[in-house]
């Protein structure tokens, strides 16, 4: 089976983007300074709001180790190249992409404010899934094709 | 698979994380070393002696969360600094704070009558109750009650052209020493870092205080 190298390239930067983006935010949790208000984002109402933490663990911090993940996961497919882990891949993505949903409806509807790196953080893991499952979708699709 | 490459994938997760730690650590400084030629006025709101060794001059905001955490900071500053540095309060109401301008103009009515930093005080401390009220004017007027003004005198101030005027004249003052976030703080001039704690804070005095 084939999977296209673009899938791996895009998704590699994606995740990277992610990590660094959700690695800064960890480390400004843990700096712990009250953040000031800035003219221009608001005054962090978000990363600093009860739901910045989930059963005691930063949502910054979760998402660091699912940007992880990704990568180890990803790693491991441009490796076998197996469509079992393709499908493993795929699902694990579905993680990402429901905490975006839920994360920024959490903005959008109860805080009525925006984080950008948790926007940048939601985009990143929104379209890590998208092509997950279109590839996990097409690659075997491909090959009953060929097979015919 | 190659034990190899997983060891170059370790590697690289804690290449980047380190990195970008130290990043975030050296944004959090933000201070800078230019020294802004900032006069302090009959009209400023100031607390300690014309002739302190140190100026601390903040800017600031009523609706500002991060400003009220500052606020009994900087009592313990005025009380333990009393004779060697004054503390100079400037309004930066920020657009996203409906409610900010408001309090600043209400401040600045309470000043008329002598009474700025009790009516400052009263606003940080009950930061909570007021910032989320469609109309935060009742809240206002029951603070300068309590603190005995002539209510007639405090509406009327309240109101008029010239306390608007003033406060802005603090806003435009904070934009020409780069003022992009609240609070923001000048000891003697210098914008600081925002310090992590009171003893933080008076390092900086203390610092100041040798010269």
């Amino acid at each position: 089976m084939k999977i296209p190298n673009w899938f791996f390239t895009l998704v590699a930067i994606l995740a990277l983007i992610g990590f660094v983006d959700a690695t800064y935010l960890t480390t400004e949790h843990f700096l712990g300074v009250v953040p000031p208000c800035t003219i221009t984002e608001g005054c962090e109402q978000v990363t600093t709001s009860p739901y910045s933490v989930v059963l005691g663990v930063p949502v910054a911090l979760a998402g660091a180790i699912f940007y992880v993940g990704v990568l180890a996961l990803l790693l491991w497919l441009w490796d076998r190249r197996d469509p079992k882990l393709l499908k493993l891949f795929a699902r694990y993505t579905w993680l990402g992409f429901l905490a975006s949903l839920y994360f920024t409806s959490v903005q959008a509807f109860v805080l009525n404010a925006w984080c950008q790196y948790c926007i940048l953080s939601a985009i990143a893991s929104t379209l890590i899934f998208l092509l997950a499952q279109y590839v996990a979708w097409r690659v075997p699709n491909l090959q009953e094709s060929a097979a015919l | 698979m190659q034990k190899g490459l997983w060891a170059v994938f370790i590697l690289a997760v804690i290449l980047i994380v380190a990195g970008v730690v130290s990043v975030a650590k050296k944004g959090n400084q933000g201070g800078s070393s230019t020294i802004y030629p900032i006069t302090i006025v009959a009209d400023d709101r100031v607390k300690g002696p014309a002739d302190a060794r140190v100026t601390l001059v903040e800017y600031s905001d009523f609706q500002c969360p991060a400003c009220a955490t500052y606020f009994p900071v900087l009592n313990q500053l005025a009380a333990e600094y009393a004779s060697s540095t004054r503390i100079v309060y400037r309004h930066f109401p920020l657009e996203q704070h409906k409610n900010a301008r408001l309090a600043a103009y209400a401040a600045e009515a309470a000043a008329t009558q002598g009474k700025f930093f009790e009516m400052h005080d009263m606003l940080f401390a009950e930061q909570t109750k007021w910032s989320e009220l469609a109309d935060p004017a009742p809240v206002f007027t029951s603070y300068a009650q309590t603190l005995g003004l002539n209510m007639e005198q405090f509406a009327a101030d309240g109101a008029s052209q010239a306390l608007k005027d003033r406060v802005e004249r603090d806003v435009a003052s904070g934009k020409v020493y780069a003022v992009n976030a609240t609070p923001t703080f000048y000891v003697n001039g210098r914008k600081i870092k925002n310090p992590g704690s009171y003893q933080e804070f008076k390092a900086l005095i203390d610092e100041e205080l040798k010269w």
